[in-house]
């Protein structure tokens, strides 16, 4: 039986939340319940309906897994009981291994990754660092940097990170996934990013001064 | 009531006031939160395959070793992450064998595990009757809105439905304030595309904030940090680009309950958020001395 | 109760004559053939003790294949015939007439399923599936060698029928068996009959009014003289078998007496108190004396007690008729019936849960029963389509399809009727209020049925939009009650959020409320979801498993009217074939004391085999020296008794426990470690094991299977021997206890079970090579998972360890068999396998 299914179907089923694609009977649920449709390129059903005909380069080079809020709306509606929030992850990880992603939200999931391999825990400042660095994302550093100060001065942006005693656990713990990604972080001298995160979180707060005094003043002249 | 206590990492930084108020009012119902010794990151959305079970599995098994089975954990993110693998663990002797498999050292879990999220905590374990009994200052009049946002009902669980949950509502009203419903309650905030797409984040927040001002709440309560930043932090942003004002404050339910409960308002961080909380504090002090005022003219004429 | 015609091996033993077998190979076109060659499982055969002849056939039921047995039991003088092929369920009935059409006893047959079994699990294992054929194909073989003529019981049969539900299914069933002259009892729970269709407004796609069609009939159900009828009343008992079941009806009060009251009325008038009315959906008003409607028959009033305040103004209005009775008290009403009918119809489910739609929540959100009962002429606003917040006529209205149904999460089939009765009322709605904007969500439309797609397309002609995508959620506007429905529109890709100011919900058909109790009462099981389970889906859809017991209408699934006409009058044909007989021939698999070993013959008090049997078919006078005795036609041949029998003094025929150690013996032969054998009853767990089959849920071969009639017929000896000869696994399958096809043969069997595991415990067998499971007929998945699981039991153990195991046990094991020889026909058994065993060492040794 399982010779006349499409081997991109086969590989989806593998995964978590995969083995119930063939269930979806395009109802419609999931896209009518999705918060984020009007940014996606097909919505959940379409991608549903794209697995089972084995169109893997338009799934995997689509952007509406990055997109996925994991909202859990249209797990919880699937008349079907298709995990279907589970089965977006799944397919960031495909997308990934395959080398079809290229969305920045991939680039933020490898960033936050790192970073909680590095320390045991998150560390904000040296993931933004990894992210932006990884990213190029100007138009979104600039957006966010008008928040850096407000953060700061309210003590939201930490310092110095919070470590756990052997980090190194992180990636002893099986990934699954080319352990390249996971040992280089842990090659990497730790200190530098918890300097260069302290820098930037001053960096940007300086900036981010600026900017707000310069937006004030604007708005003020309005 | 003893349990272990997993803040995750937002909770050291950005939602710090989560914590100080979490720890604050729990320790004044007396229970008591023991934190997992080095705990560490549960992998939030991010993690891949395996280790989406083997990072919160790493929780789990340390709380053992410290001898508790019932882990609370605030975050509606790590909640979720830290059941499902409970869960996952509990489902099978060869599952959890796996499972400790890839666990670090000697660590293993032995015993079925409960993941609890603080809010069902009070409700199911505590009881509300016993959190009335306690409010000493009622948030009368306080039109809150309760947000649940997305993965503390959802995928669907025993604590409450993933369509129109009560818990937070009920616990409000409990607190004397008057509950706005708002059809936006479990709709996603967008905040965990907060950095990589802040347009979807300011969006959704904008629609939720919209939703719950046009239902004339004062204020929002929340038990999740990933919605608190996109709720507060990303307030003016979504103001900005839906050109609204809202001015909602945005409370951790624990900060709400620290008020009601009377707890120095210092412990509750009340002075971290984006959004002014200040009106907030300001109306229930009020509204206290108005109270106090009253009784002390009821006790008077009840001598005369 | 019947005089019943004594079997041969009880009367004389049989004679006993060398087995002659003839062994059949079933290709069954590719089924089988293409993942086993039958012919080497009948070249296999040909070797095995008794056998005289072997062959394969493309296809054994075949008017030719059939033949083939007929001539080779001519020509090599057969006395015994193994068909290997399909499940017994299939054609264990072909089979047997094919034989006894030459005059051999249709009992000296025996099938072994390679089919469901074996290729259809297995196809991924296709040596060890050829090596599993083999096998159970000696199985049968070897169990068939003490196979005995059995002749069929001959019962009378009682010439009167029973319908339970007088629904528009079972009022046709009633009228055909009445122009037989057949006379008939009809029970409905209502005060009422009608059904479901006296509620319909119109009915697809004639647009007939519902009520001025069926009332005609129901009026003929009220004075046709061979219908007795018996409304508010319920079936709480049913005992005895096919011609000869007494039945116990509860005639709940109604406190009004049937026979003075004329249905006036003047009692309605003047009683104070108002409920809402069943009748309506609990949309208009009913008083607490009350007929449900109008055309209600029989037109006698009731009183609803838990409403009444006992204010008697209804005794006052009643006057000299004093129909009203408040001391009626409920009242048994005991029938002798030769075959009932179950159309006991559907329910509709209740939409709460699916809380995103907000029913319960809204007052303009309204399920499609309720629709229909306000636009009906003689529902609660007498037609006026209005909503419910403000007693508008809404100007638009969307009706949802599929909700609670192909839902996974609630009922996961197909409703069926749901997308027709949609159409209906948006059409009529169109017809009545042309301006009415009315949208179906829908997923599929499915309208197979004569003239049906055209009636779909009068909706669309009538301006019906018709948008495909199931909304995800509506919600409310708090100012003017209008409904938001939010969905994709899937044709195009775009989001809806259409404003409405009505929704209609097309919920799904469940089954009627008590349809579990009652299939309990009637010993029928029901499916997964609770419908009525049919004998066969295909070939006898109108049988239960139980004879003489009959579906019809939605009992068994949701139908339409037409649907449930049909079987209303088909079910009426199948009753009739029993009742227009004088006596009817019933199975000879029963129990049988052997007088000489009843403990009780000896002056014992025993009273076991009396407790165990739910049929009440045991003779049993404890301390009296008299052994105890069955009667065959009330027996059902469970077995119970028989395992339970602590001085094994009681058989089964065609299962004797020879028959069944036989069985063993030949599937733990070889590399007996290795395998899972599981026990399995007839009805749930072995049709469970079919299922898999059917749907081709793949597990491991080295999994046999032993069927009998009921998980109370196996013995701890059957299991303990099992071990003895070094068994893997073993594993003891039945109905879930509840649905137990001979009431309580599995709670029984659960219960001795656990006496069996604690034994094998001590003796240091692992506790997981022994389980025992319920498996319903529907849940061939679950038994493919316990098939799969049960097999990495051994892997996970290692056949090293079990041999262990067994090595240790097998002493004590061995300690048992002094006992077993005893067993009447059971010594031929173990000496017949002990000699093989050892020419089977000889020969692998030379």
């Amino acid at each position: 039986m399982d010779n006349t299914l499409n081997p991109f179907l086969l590989e989806v089923m593998e995964k978590p939340g995969g083995d119930k694609v063939q269930q979806c009977i395009q109802c419609a649920t999931c896209s009518g319940s999705c918060p984020v449709i009007e940014e996606m390129e097909y919505g959940p059903r379409r991608i549903m309906y794209l697995i089972q005909s084995g169109a893997e380069e338009q799934v995997l080079s689509s952007r509406d897994m990055w997109y996925c809020v994991s909202c859990y709306s249209c797990t919880s509606r699937c008349p079907r009981e298709i995990p279907i929030a589970e089965l977006m992850a799944s397919l960031r990880e495909l997308a990934v291994e395959k080398g079809y992603a290229e969305d920045k939200e991939s680039q933020f999931g490898q960033a936050f990754t790192e970073t909680y391999q590095h320390h045991g825990r998150l560390f904000e400042p040296e993931l933004m660092l990894r992210y932006y660095l990884r990213s190029w994302d100007i138009k979104g550093l600039l957006g966010m940097v008008p928040l850096a100060l407000p953060m700061l001065l309210k003590d939201k942006l930490p310092f110095w990170p919070e470590r756990i005693e052997n980090p190194a656990v992180m990636t002893a713990m099986r990934q699954d996934e080319e352990p390249g990604e996971a040992h280089s972080s842990k090659k990497r001298s730790s200190w530098w990013g918890w300097l260069i995160g302290a820098l930037l979180a001053l960096g940007g707060a300086l900036v981010g001064a600026l900017l707000w005094l310069v937006e004030l003043s604007l708005e003020e002249e309005l | 009531m003893r349990y272990a206590y997993y803040p995750g990492c937002s909770l050291q930084s950005g939602a710090k006031e989560y914590d100080l108020s979490m720890r604050a009012v729990f320790a004044r119902l007396g229970i008591e939160l023991v934190e997992i010794e080095d705990w560490s990151c549960c992998g939030a959305v991010h993690a891949e395959g395996q280790a989406k079970i083997n990072l919160p599995a790493r929780n789990l098994a340390l709380a053992e070793v410290q001898g508790m089975t019932t882990i609370v954990a605030p975050c509606s993110g790590c909640y979720l992450n830290l059941r499902r693998a409970a869960k996952q663990a509990a489902s099978g002797k060869k599952v959890r064998q796996q499972i400790n498999m890839e666990l670090p050292g000697e660590l293993k879990i032995t015993a079925d595990i409960e993941v609890l999220h603080p809010l069902y905590l009070l409700i199911e374990e505590y009881g509300l009757e016993k959190i009335r009994a306690q409010v000493t200052h009622p948030l009368t009049g306080l039109r809150v809105a309760s947000y649940y946002g997305c993965m503390l009902t959802r995928p669907k669980d025993r604590f409450d439905s993933p369509e129109k949950p009560q818990g937070l509502d009920e616990l409000m009203r409990v607190l004397g304030a008057e509950v706005v419903p708002f059809p936006y309650q479990s709709k996603c905030c967008g905040g965990a595309l907060a950095i990589s797409h802040s347009d979807v984040t300011v969006k959704l927040s904008g629609q939720v904030l919209g939703s719950a001002k046009e239902r004339g709440a004062e204020v929002v309560t929340l038990g999740c940090p990933m919605c608190h930043t996109a709720l507060d932090l990303y307030q003016h942003k979504a103001e900005r680009a839906l050109n609204q004002t809202f001015e909602l404050p945005i409370l951790y339910f624990t900060q709400l309950m620290g008020l009601a409960l009377g707890i120095d308002r210092e412990q509750l961080g009340l002075e971290r958020h984006i959004v002014s909380t200040a009106a907030v504090v300001e109306q229930v002090v009020k509204r206290e001395s108005e109270q106090a005022k009253k009784r002390t003219r009821e006790q008077a004429s009840e001598v005369v | 109760m019947a005089e019943v015609e004594k079997n041969k091996s009880e009367e004389h033993q049989f004679e006993e004559e060398e087995p002659r077998i003839g062994v059949y190979a079933c290709h069954c076109g590719s089924n089988i053939a293409s993942v086993l060659p039958p012919a080497e499982v009948a070249k296999y055969a040909e070797g095995l003790p008794g056998v005289v002849v072997a062959k394969d056939h493309h296809y054994m039921c075949s008017e030719p294949g059939q033949r083939m047995i007929q001539e080779d039991i001519k020509k090599y003088n057969l006395n015994r015939v193994v068909v290997s092929a399909c499940t017994v369920a299939m054609h264990e009935p072909t089979f047997r007439s094919c034989i006894s059409d030459v005059g051999l006893n249709p009992f000296m047959f025996e099938m072994a399923n390679i089919r469901e079994h074996d290729s259809w699990v297995h196809s991924h294992e296709k040596e060890a599936a050829l090596l599993k054929a083999k096998e159970l194909t000696a199985a049968a073989v070897n169990k068939v060698s003490y196979a005995r003529p059995l002749d069929m019981f001959k019962v009378p049969v009682t010439k009167r029928a029973l319908i339970i539900g007088g629904g528009i299914a079972g009022i046709s069933a009633a009228l055909d068996l009445a122009d037989m002259k057949i006379e008939t009892y009809l029970v409905e729970k209502t005060p009422s009959i009608g059904g479901r269709m006296a509620q319909l407004d119109k009915t697809f796609p004639t647009m007939d009014c519902s009520i001025c069609i069926e009332a005609p009939k129901m009026v003929d159900v009220g004075k046709n003289p061979y219908i007795h009828l018996l409304t508010y009343a319920e079936v709480r008992e049913v005992d005895g078998y096919i011609g000869n079941f007494k039945v116990k009806v509860e005639q709940k009060p109604r406190y009004v007496d049937a026979d003075s009251c004329t249905g006036c009325g003047l009692c309605v008038d003047v009683c104070p108190i108002t409920v809402p009315n069943e009748f309506e959906d609990g949309m208009g008003p009913r008083k607490a004396i009350y007929v449900p409607m109008d055309q209600a028959v029989p037109v006698i009033h009731t009183i609803d007690m838990d409403a009444c305040i006992k204010c008697y103004k209804c005794v006052e209005a009643c006057g000299d008729l004093s129909a009203i009775d408040f001391a009626q008290e409920p009242e048994i009403i005991e029938l002798d019936v030769g075959a009932i009918i179950v159309a006991t119809g559907y329910d509709t489910w209740d939409p709460t849960p699916l809380e995103e739609y907000g029913f319960g929540e809204f007052e303009n959100m309204m399920t499609m029963m309720e629709i229909e009962r306000l636009h009906c002429a003689g529902g609660p606003t007498v037609g006026e389509f209005i909503r419910p917040s403000d007693g508008k006529i809404p100007a638009s209205l969307a009706l949802i399809q599929c909700v609670g149904s192909r839902d996974k999460r609630y009922n996961e089939y197909c409703s069926g009727f749901c997308c027709m009765y949609t159409i209906k009322n948006a059409l009529l709605l169109k017809w009545l209020y042309p301006e009415m904007d009315i949208t179906i969500f829908y997923i599929d439309l499915r309208t197979p049925g004569k003239t049906y797609e055209e009636f779909y397309e009068r909706a669309r002609e009538a301006g019906v939009h018709f948008i495909k995508g199931r909304p995800s959620e509506v919600l409310e506007d708090p100012v003017t009650k209008n409904l938001i429905v939010h969905a994709e529109n899937a044709t195009l890709g775009t989001h809806v959020a259409l404003e409405v100011e009505m929704v209609g919900l097309a919920t799904a058909a469940i089954p009627s409320a008590g349809a579990a109790d009652l299939g309990r009462v009637l010993t029928v099981a029901n499916d997964g979801h609770g419908w009525f389970l049919e004998s066969h889906p295909k070939l006898k859809p109108l049988d239960t498993p139980t004879e003489g017991i009959y579906l019809a209408g939605s009992a068994q699934g949701p139908k339409d009217i037409p649907q449930c006409v049909s079987q209303g009058s088909g079910a009426a044909g199948r009753a009739s074939r029993v009742l227009m007989a004088d006596e009817w021939e019933i199975d000879p698999i029963v129990a049988y004391v052997w007088p000489d070993r009843c403990l009780n013959a000896k002056g014992g008090k025993c009273t076991i085999c009396y407790d165990v049997c739910p049929y009440g078919a045991v003779i049993n006078k404890p301390g009296s020296g008299e052994p105890s005795r069955i009667i065959p036609a009330k027996c059902h041949g469970c077995g119970t008794c028989v395992a339970e029998c602590p001085a094994n003094a009681i058989t089964q025929h065609h299962f004797t426990d020879g028959q069944v150690i036989a069985q063993i013996h030949s599937l733990l032969a070889d590399n007996p470690e290795g395998k899972v054998l599981a026990f399995t009853c007839r009805w749930c767990s072995g049709m469970g094991a079919d299922n898999a089959g059917t749907a081709h849920f793949e597990y491991p071969a080295n999994t046999r299977i032993i069927m009998v009639m009921c998980a109370g017929r196996v013995d701890p000896d059957f299991v303990m021997e099992a071990f003895r000869l070094g068994a893997g696994a073993v594993l003891v399958s039945g109905c879930h206890p509840q649905d137990c096809h001979y009431i309580s043969g599995r709670q029984h069997a659960g219960d001795r079970m656990e006496r069996v595991a604690k034994q094998l415990t001590r003796l240091g067998i692992s506790p997981e090579r022994f389980r025992v499971e319920s498996v319903s007929a529907t849940e061939g998945a679950k038994w493919a998972r316990i098939m799969k699981e049960m097999s990495g039991t051994l892997d996970e153990l290692t056949i090293d360890k079990i041999k262990e195991e067994n090595a240790l046990a097998h002493p004590k094991l061995a300690r048992r068999l002094n006992r077993l020889r005893q067993v009447p026909g059971v010594a031929p058994v173990l000496r017949l396998s002990e000699e093989m065993r050892l020419q089977g060492l000889e020969g692998g040794g030379a």
